[in-house]
């Protein structure tokens, strides 16, 4: 990870932030595409085989004109466009990808922060006279991104994250949209509520019954009313309705949280299977943490019900572990915990959060809670997975996963392979 | 979206109606108000449902939605001259202004024709998305009628006793003229590939 650029940029030039939100379209179908010629102009959907059981990770644009969507099952996808190519995805290809972009954007400034694989952002405040006016800018590194990856990217170019973002949305796929500084508002104003980032379904619905409809329908409203409606984040969402954004593009240093999840090759409602993959799931997201040296405090399980419902619990633990048991302890007594309802279960997912850097476990002279043992049981497994694959150690109950599931150099194949990491 | 004008009276009236009495119209109330049967109101919101403009809840009185407020919800009116006012433009393909006028959004998008604003970054082909407004500040990019009817993408600048309609690209001269009325102001630029 490069050195982080924390200094904040002083306004100018023309005393304006720039800031740009380049955004690949359909990120995983067209870096498809691109590695196999064949497909380009065909529908190409990424999610699994169709008749398997997860949902569409991306749809290129060919296979969207069929309706087919983001998270939609891949039965639905495969009913609404049979002719469609669908692929399993690899995330190694999907990471080159990404860093070949991260390359581009780095060649042309060092303020850039990926905010995913296929999204960054770029500050090119008072960069005018290399690159002439920011939309010039844009027109560059989409074009060295297209030489670089063969990838069409979106790019908004606005005076924030924000409208920057916003922006880039627009007028997707394939398009520049520069927002004029000082006209943020006027911009936002006839667009939908969801287009307005941190606006999810359940703001909407609630802002639906106020028959709010219009980020414009916000503009007019005072922010002590919005709070009053909406709590706390009331006040945070009328300054984004304005377009006020003052945050700083800044590439985080590590990550907000490590999760994992997978779906199910057939909903299950038996308990120790799904036991079983949670426990596996949080060895993973525990081995990815440690190996990058960070320790977490709060675990979350997430689970999904046949009938696509879903639910999810958080708790903390008393101070920040690396120990895969202690993760494992608190997650299965958040699945005990959530695990009410009889029905099958579809999908289940394991996150850690409140990440820190290091381990900041005070070693004791004498071990008594056998710490010091634990740490070095991790670091042994560790180094055996990082050179027999991951499935070359299984603990306890993960063990039950043999009978359900084939095993490659990276562990179990799970049915959400794009996002095997 | 294409709608005839005859239903685009229909939607106009649901909307004043809406933002009048804070509830839409029943169908009664709306055949009365449009001097139309109410069937025949009846089948134009059938025609606007199909195509997605309103909706409704059946066995509901004063259920009638108007759908809108997504990113597409923009309309978009036609070409903009940016060079020559007066350009050879195919017939058909010429901006709307009469309907740019009478409608009542606060912003639409044009797309520009032509290269006198290629300073300002906006190239033939580009869109550029416009703010209704009658007045612009010095060094605004705006939409301007002039005194002949023709519209016109320009840099303004008031000057003492005439306004300069400014081109963004050294090989064309400003244009001056004493009336100049302003249709709005470029908000953001689009560029399709």
């Amino acid at each position: 990870m490069p050195a982080r650029h924390t200094h904040r940029k002083r306004e100018r030039g023309d005393g304006v932030r720039w800031i740009l939100h380049v955004d690949a379209d359909a990120f995983f179908a067209s870096v498809e595409q691109v590695l196999c010629p064949e497909l380009a102009g065909k529908p190409v959907i990424v999610g699994g085989d169709p008749d398997d059981r997860s949902v569409v990770a991306s749809a290129s644009y060919e296979a969207k004109a069929y309706g087919v969507k983001t998270a939609m099952p891949l039965a639905e996808a495969r009913r609404l466009c049979p002719q469609a190519v669908f692929l399993r995805g690899k995330f190694e290809n999907y990471r080159k990808m990404s860093d070949r972009m991260r390359g581009v954007f780095y060649s042309f400034t060092p303020d850039i922060e990926m905010a995913s694989l296929d999204e960054a952002y770029l500050d090119l405040t008072g960069c005018k006279r290399i690159y002439g006016h920011p939309f010039d800018a844009a027109d560059s590194i989409k074009r060295a991104v297209k030489d670089a990856t063969g990838l069409n990217v979106s790019v908004g170019v606005a005076s924030s994250r924000l409208v920057a973002k916003v922006a880039s949305d627009y007028a997707k796929p394939n398009a520049i949209t520069c927002v004029m500084p000082g006209f943020e508002a006027a911009f936002l104003k006839p667009l939908g509520l969801r287009d307005l980032p941190g606006v999810g379904p359940r703001t909407f619905e609630r802002l639906g019954r106020y028959n709010f409809k219009t980020i414009g329908d916000l503009q007019v409203i005072s922010e002590a009313v919005l709070a009053a409606a909406l709590g706390p984040s009331g006040q945070a969402l009328a300054e984004r309705a304005s377009g006020r954004d003052f945050s700083e593009v800044e590439e985080a240093a590590y990550p907000k949280s490590i999760s994992r999840e997978t779906t199910f090759h057939e909903d299950t409602a038996e308990r120790g299977l799904v036991e079983a993959m949670l426990s596996y799931l949080t060895e993973r997201a525990a081995g990815k943490l440690r190996s990058i040296g960070m320790s977490a405090r709060t675990v979350t399980v997430k689970l999904r019900y046949s009938d696509f419902s879903t639910c999810h619990k958080a708790r903390s633990l008393r101070e920040p572990s690396t120990h895969d048991c202690d993760f494992k302890g608190l997650a299965l007594v958040l699945f005990d915990e959530l695990f009410t309802r009889r029905m099958r279960i579809r999908n289940v997912g394991v996150a850690l959060s409140s990440l820190a850097p290091g381990m900041p476990h005070q070693a004791t002279l004498f071990d008594e809670s056998g710490f010091q043992r634990r740490e070095r049981l991790y670091r042994g497994i560790d180094s055996v997975r990082e050179r027999f694959g991951f499935s070359s150690i299984l603990t306890g109950r993960a063990i039950e996963l043999i009978r359900h599931l084939e095993t490659d150099s990276h562990g179990f194949i799970l049915r959400t392979p794009s996002l095997t990491q | 979206m294409e709608i005839t004008r005859r239903q685009k009276d229909v939607v106009d009236f649901i909307l004043d109606y809406r933002r009048a009495r804070g509830v839409p119209p029943t169908m009664d109330e709306m055949a009365e108000a449009l001097r139309l049967n109410k069937k025949t109101v009846y089948e134009h919101l059938q025609r606007l449902r199909a195509r997605g403009v309103v909706t409704w809840r059946r066995y509901q009185a004063r259920s009638l939605k108007v759908l809108e407020g997504t990113a597409s919800a923009i309309p978009f009116f036609g070409y903009i001259a940016a060079g020559a006012p007066i350009e050879a433009a195919p017939l058909g393909d010429e901006i709307d202004i009469s309907e740019m006028l009478s409608s009542d959004r606060e912003s639409f998008v044009l797309k520009v024709r032509g290269n006198s604003m290629i300073d300002e970054h906006i190239r033939d082909g580009d869109y550029v998305i416009v703010e209704r407004r009658d007045s612009a500040e010095n060094g605004q990019t705006v939409v301007a009628l002039l005194e002949n009817g023709e519209a016109t993408l320009k840099k303004f600048y008031r000057e003492k006793r005439r306004i300069r309609l400014q081109p963004a690209n050294p090989d064309m001269k400003p244009i001056y003229a004493k009336d100049v009325k302003v249709q709005g102001v470029v908000i953001g630029i689009v560029r399709k590939y």
